[in-house]
């Protein structure tokens, strides 16, 4: 599918409206980034079953989970270059501009950062979810590998707890500046969601008001879209009280910092509340997952 | 046929607090008290499982809900981060104009929507459409010639269509999960649709595992790809090489 669109691609950008080109190059990349998911479902299903499997057969499946991971890591390298060479990326100037508009809501962004503000805020929301797979690779998946003592050299120079939290700014920075551009049309932002989540499984204790409060503003907006992830992030975070209220509860009082390790078991766990919720299991069964 | 004797209460009690509505369904409709129904083993109906007919017709406000997507849906409804070609916004009702079941799922879809946004009760519009655009989908598959292409895009997007409902209900909260039945039924709709047409094109895992959330969700995106590429396809075949849909499927 996708060498079929890029042979168009090779033929057709030469041939768009210069206004056009950005927006043509987005919804190009978009296709390719798309591409990469199933590699990471793969690998999302294959670590509960490492620790049951041994000698060959561990390391084969762990050679395959390697390729994935990997192939993923460059792939999203390789497109986020491409978005630079071709300046969609390009960030204005900016005055305070911030302040306007979620201040009476929010709090304001952790000093010393700063909202980006896109020349094309559609490539924004593209930027956003490289950001946040590339953090989804580094402590979902490659986390409880590097637990088990399962290291990849790529994932090790770029996966370390500074590089993850710089990232996680990053995600902050960018969607600050997505919400400002698309205050009249949130909607727009439903789907960012799971890319601001992937920001609470950094250590970073100073970002957890400014999230909580853009959760609440998320659970206004899809009502109990939120929750299947609540439940998951309940555990990940080690807050079960976090499923028994709505995150606007939260913002008078955030929740401490109690992450927990992120290692197989728990990657197991979050995959069956993820399937219990597909299949319409009942909270009490579900809470019978969760350890106490 | 004689009519069935039903017990009238009035004025009703029920307004007035002067007994509550296991009291009320005994008198209605029941010879003795439930306690004793319950103590017999007996199997009872599950109310929640009758359907309820709607106080509209639906046909009549099909209409309405087809311009509330048309004014207020954006692609970040159906979870889109980019609609370049406006498809969420324009394309799909224009191809809605052209076949029913696509037009009933399109409907199904806002009424979703509608229901979170501005009116609960429009749920239950939501799943009588759902269940209008399979029938009509069976319907069509049944009857669609292998060889008319705009068929086949009009059937991929109802099957994408539904399986956006489906995934929608349970995001806005479909909590009893009444839905299931006729949502495992499209299922075998769907599966046959990817197979009839697009079988080549599907991408295989490599993990032989039992379906997880992960698979199902990129399963949708797969799907969603497939359909971007065919349309696209479509529009622009003539441009690479003056290749023909059909010589594609033959690569």
């Amino acid at each position: 599918m996708l060498r079929v669109r890029r042979e168009l691609t090779d033929i057709e950008y030469h041939l768009c409206r210069e206004d056009q080109r950005i927006p043509r190059l987005l919804d190009d990349t978009w296709q390719e980034t798309w591409e990469i998911v199933p590699h990471l479902a793969d690998v999302l299903v294959t670590i509960p079953q490492l620790k049951n499997l041994q000698g060959e057969r561990r390391a084969q499946s762990f050679r395959c989970v390697e390729t994935d991971l990997v192939y993923s890591w460059n792939r999203l390298n390789e497109l986020t270059e491409s978005l630079c060479t071709s300046n969609a990326l390009d960030i204005m100037d900016i005055d305070a501009f911030y302040t306007s508009r979620h201040s009476r809501c929010c709090p304001r962004l952790p000093l010393p950062l700063q909202p980006y503000l896109f020349r094309y805020p559609s490539a924004g929301l593209l930027q956003l979810m490289i950001l946040a797979m590339r953090n989804y690779i580094a402590t979902i998946l490659y986390a409880p590998l590097r637990d088990a003592g399962l290291r990849i050299e790529l994932l090790e120079k770029n996966c370390d707890e500074k590089s993850v939290e710089q990232r996680a700014c990053e995600i902050c920075r960018t969607f600050a500046a997505l919400e400002h551009a698309y205050i009249d049309a949130p909607y727009v932002l439903l789907p960012t969601f799971y890319a601001v989540v992937i920001v609470g499984f950094t250590a970073l204790e100073e970002l957890r008001l400014w999230l909580w409060h853009k959760f609440a503003h998320f659970e206004q907006s899809g009502a109990l879209y939120v929750n299947p992830v609540k439940k998951n992030l309940s555990i990940l975070w080690n807050t079960p009280e976090l499923v028994s209220q709505d995150f606007a509860f939260w913002k008078s009082r955030p929740l401490g910092n109690r992450r927990s390790v992120v290692d197989i078991d728990v990657i197991d766990l979050t995959v069956k509340v993820a399937d219990v919720s597909l299949d319409g299991c009942q909270n009490d069964e579900m809470e019978a997952l969760i350890p106490d | 046929m004689s009519e069935p004797v039903v017990t009238v209460v009035d004025p009703d009690p029920i307004v007035h607090g002067e007994i509550g509505a296991i009291d009320v369904l005994e008198t209605r409709f029941c010879s003795q008290p439930i306690a004793a129904i319950l103590q017999q083993n007996e199997p009872l109906v599950d109310i929640s499982l009758i359907v309820r007919c709607p106080t509209w017709d639906t046909d009549n406000h099909i209409g309405h809900f087809l311009a509330f997507h048309r004014a207020s849906i954006v692609a970040g409804h159906y979870f889109w981060y980019f609609d370049f070609h406006q498809f969420c916004t324009t394309l799909l009702l224009e191809m809605a104009e052209q076949s029913i079941s696509l037009r009933y799922a399109v409907a199904a879809f806002a009424c979703l929507v509608y229901s979170v946004h501005a009116d609960r009760n429009a749920k239950e519009f939501a799943f009588i459409y759902y269940a209008k655009a399979v029938h009509s989908l069976q319907s069509e598959l049944n009857s669609a010639s292998r060889n008319h292409k705009d068929q086949h895009f009009a059937i991929l997007a109802t099957a994408l269509q539904l399986a956006t409902v489906e995934v929608s209900s349970r995001l806005f909260g479909n909590a009893d999960h009444s839905d299931s039945l006729l949502i495992r039924q499209n299922a075998f709709v769907i599966f046959r649709v990817r197979h009839e047409f697009f079988s080549i094109y599907l991408i295989p895992f490599n993990s032989p595992q039992p379906p997880s959330a992960a698979v199902f969700w990129s399963g949708i995106s797969i799907l969603r790809i497939t359909a971007a590429l065919f349309w696209r396809t479509k529009a622009y075949y003539p441009t690479i090489g003056g290749k023909r849909c059909s010589e594609l499927d033959a690569n």
